[in-house]
C-alpha cells in the first residue's frame, strides 16, 4: 500500500536502514540537489533541497523520502548557500516538520543585510524572483519560533557532537575571509541611483558555500556543496586545508563539490580524501543554463581519485534539428554554435549508500536515471 | 516571383494604385507626368487612366508591394557568460523548449553591445521578410534595456525588504 501511495515505484526504497547503519541518500534530478542523512542513534538530516516536476505536480524528493521512512523528527536541516538549485522545496520540508526539527542551519549571515538589499534590487529590476528564497527565510524563522535552534555555519561550526554515539557533524566552511569578500562584493553590486542594476555572477555565492563533514565510528563523509577550489589559503578548499584545526579529511563517501566542475576540484584536498582508500564519489549534474556539468573531463578527473563515481541523473541534450525547421537551423547556425536542446527527465533517481560504523559498505542502491560510471 | 506588369493592369485595383504611387520605398512603374493625374485621381475626377497617359507608362519589373515580416521562430534568452567573441546563453521558446548556445557577438547590433552582460535578457528571433527585392530570412537580437536605478526605486527597497523579510532574522 505504501508503494502505491508513494512517488517511489521501487520497493527497495522503503527498506529502512538498520539501527547501527549510516545512510546517505543523494538526489539530483538535473537541476538542484539534496542529501538525506541518517546517523545511528542520532536521527535524520536534510542538507539542501531540490524540486522535480512530474506532470503538473512538483515533488520534493527528500521530503518524499523522509515520509516513505516514517521519519517523524529531523535533527538538522541545513541550507548550504543561497542558490536556487539548493533551496527549492526547503520551505515545504520545514513547514511539514514544524516543531519537529532540532537545528535549522545555514551559511553564516554577516552579509545578510547586503544580501537582502541586493535581492530587493534584483526583484524590483525584475532580474530575479526572490519570493521563493524569501519563503525559505520565513520558514527558518517559523522553525526557530517553534523550538528549532538556529545555527550560522562558518568554518568548523559544530552542528552535532554526540559523545555517547560518537556522531559528529561539522561545517568546514565558509571561512571568515570568504564571508568578508562575499559581503564586500555584494555591497559593490548594489546599484546606486543613476546606475544600471546588474546581477553578481552566480559563482559569487559559492564563496560562502558550507561544506559539511560527518563522522561516525570510522566512517567519514563529506558533502561538498558548491565549494570551489579557492583563490588562496583563506578561501575554498585551500582554506579548509590550511586551517590548523581541520578534521581528518580522508573519507569513505564524498558528495563532489559543485557538480564535479573543474573550478571545485582541489587536487590537494583529494590527496587527503583518498589517503586511506579511494572514496566513493557521487555528484549531481547541473543542466540549466549554458554551463552544464559534469563535462567528460570532470568525470575522467574524478575517476582517477575515486573508487567509483555515481551520478544522480543523466544529462540529456539533443540536436536542435529534431525540434526546429531547416530554415531556422540554416540561419541560426551562422550565429549560434554548440547549440543543444535540453531534454527533461521524466523521473528522478537517487543513489543511496549504507555503511556500518566500521566502514563496511552494506548496501548501494541506485534508482535510474542515476547511474555509476 | 518577379514579373513585368504594366501599370494599367494594376490600376484595376485601388490598393495597387495607392501602393504604387505612394509607397515609401519607390515604385516599380510610374507615369511621367504623375502629378496632374494623381491630383485628378484623388479628387475623384477620374477612376481610369486617360488615353493620353497610356503613352507615358514606363514598364518596370514589379516587386512585392508591401514590406511584411513573419516571425518564424523566437526565443527569450538570458546571457550566462560573456567571452571575447561570443556569449553563452540559455534560450526558451514559446513551447517551453529549453536550449543552450554560444551566440556570436557579431550578431548583436552595435548600439546594443553595451547590454551584453551576464544576466541580461534578450529576444532572439528569426523572421521571413517580404520586400520588393524578394524574400529573405533574417535573425535579430534585441536586448532588454538594463534597469536604471532611480530615487523612487530606492524608496521602494526598504518596503520590499520588510515585505519579503518581515522579521529581522538572527539566522
Amino acid at each position: 500500500m505504501k508503494l502505491m501511495s508513494s512517488i517511489f515505484k521501487n520497493e527497495i526504497i522503503f527498506n529502512s536502514p538498520k539501527e547501527d547503519e549510516i545512510e546517505i541518500t543523494l538526489f539530483g534530478p538535473g537541476y538542484g540537489e539534496s542529501a538525506v542523512l541518517k546517523l545511528p542513534d542520532t536521527g535524520w538530516f536534510v542538507i539542501d533541497s531540490c524540486r522535480f516536476a512530474i506532470g503538473n505536480s512538483k515533488v520534493i524528493p527528500s521530503l518524499e523520502y523522509l515520509k516513505a521512512h516514517n521519519a517523524d523528527y529531523i535533527e538538522a536541516i541545513i541550507l548550504t548557500h543561497p542558490h536556487e538549485d539548493h533551496y527549492l522545496g526547503l520551505a515545504e520540508i520545514i513547514k511539514e516538520y514544524k516543531g519537529r526539527i532540532r537545528y535549522v542551519c545555514r551559511y553564516a549571515a554577516e552579509g545578510l543585510r547586503e544580501f537582502k538589499n541586493y535581492l530587493a534590487q534584483q526583484h524590483i529590476a525584475r532580474l530575479r524572483n526572490v519570493y521563493e528564497l524569501a519563503t525559505v527565510f520565513k520558514a527558518f524563522e517559523e522553525a526557530k519560533n517553534n523550538g528549532a535552534w538556529p545555527k550560522h555555519l562558518g568554518e568548523l561550526t559544530p552542528i552535532i557532537n554526540n559523545p555517547s554515539t560518537g556522531a559528529q557533524v561539522i561545517a568546514l566552511t565558509p571561512s571568515g575571509e570568504s564571508i568578508r569578500r562575499y559581503t564586500e562584493n555584494l555591497y559593490k553590486a548594489i546599484a546606486k541611483v543613476g546606475q544600471y542594476v546588474q546581477p553578481v555572477p552566480d559563482r559569487l555565492h559559492n564563496l560562502i558555500a558550507s561544506a559539511i563533514w560527518i563522522s561516525v565510528g570510522s566512517i567519514r563523509i563529506i558533502l561538498g556543496s558548491d565549494l570551489e577550489e579557492g583563490t588562496d589559503n583563506l578561501t575554498g578548499w585551500y582554506g579548509v586545508l590550511a586551517n590548523p584545526n581541520k578534521p581528518n579529511l580522508s573519507v569513505n563517501v564524498i558528495k563532489v563539490a559543485h557538480h564535479g566542475s573543474h573550478s571545485a576540484f582541489c587536487k590537494e584536498a583529494w590527496d587527503e580524501h583518498k589517503v586511506n582508500n579511494l572514496p566513493i564519489a557521487i555528484l549531481t549534474p547541473y543542466v540549466k543554463g549554458s554551463n552544464f556539468l559534469p563535462k567528460d573531463a570532470d568525470i575522467k578527473r574524478l575517476n582517477e581519485v575515486a573508487s567509483k563515481v555515481g551520478v544522480t541523473s543523466k544529462i540529456k541534450y539533443s540536436n536542435p534539428k529534431r525540434v526546429y525547421s531547416k530554415e531556422v537551423m540554416r540561419l541560426s547556425e551562422s550565429y549560434m554554435k554548440n547549440w543543444y536542446i535540453k531534454e527533461s527527465q521524466k523521473e528522478f533517481g537517487l543513489i543511496r549508500i549504507r555503511l556500518s560504523k566500521d566502514g563496511i559498505i552494506r548496501e548501494t542502491t541506485t534508482i535510474p536515471p542515476a547511474y555509476w560510471i | 516571383m518577379r514579373h513585368t506588369t504594366p501599370l494599367i493592369d494594376k490600376l484595376e485595383s485601388t490598393k495597387f494604385i495607392y501602393n504604387d504611387i505612394f509607397a515609401e520605398e519607390g515604385i516599380d512603374c510610374w507615369i511621367k507626368d504623375t502629378i496632374d493625374w494623381r491630383d485628378d485621381y484623388l479628387q475623384g475626377k477620374t477612376n481610369a487612366i486617360s488615353e493620353n497617359l497610356k503613352d507615358q507608362i514606363i514598364y518596370e519589373p514589379s516587386k512585392p508591394l508591401i514590406f511584411t515580416e513573419e516571425i518564424v521562430q523566437w526565443w527569450i534568452g538570458r546571457v550566462e557568460e560573456v567571452k571575447e567573441d561570443y556569449f553563452f546563453a540559455s534560450l526558451r521558446d514559446l513551447r517551453g523548449v529549453e536550449s543552450i548556445a554560444e551566440i556570436d557577438i557579431s550578431s548583436v547590433s552595435e548600439d546594443q553591445l553595451e547590454y551584453v552582460l551576464v544576466g541580461a535578457e534578450f529576444a532572439y528571433y528569426v523572421s521571413r521578410e517580404n520586400r520588393r527585392e524578394g524574400r529573405r530570412i533574417v535573425s535579430k537580437i534585441e536586448f532588454n534595456t538594463p534597469y536604471l536605478w532611480t530615487e523612487k526605486d530606492q524608496e521602494k527597497t526598504e518596503k520590499l525588504i520588510e515585505e519579503l523579510f518581515p522579521e529581522e532574522t538572527s539566522l
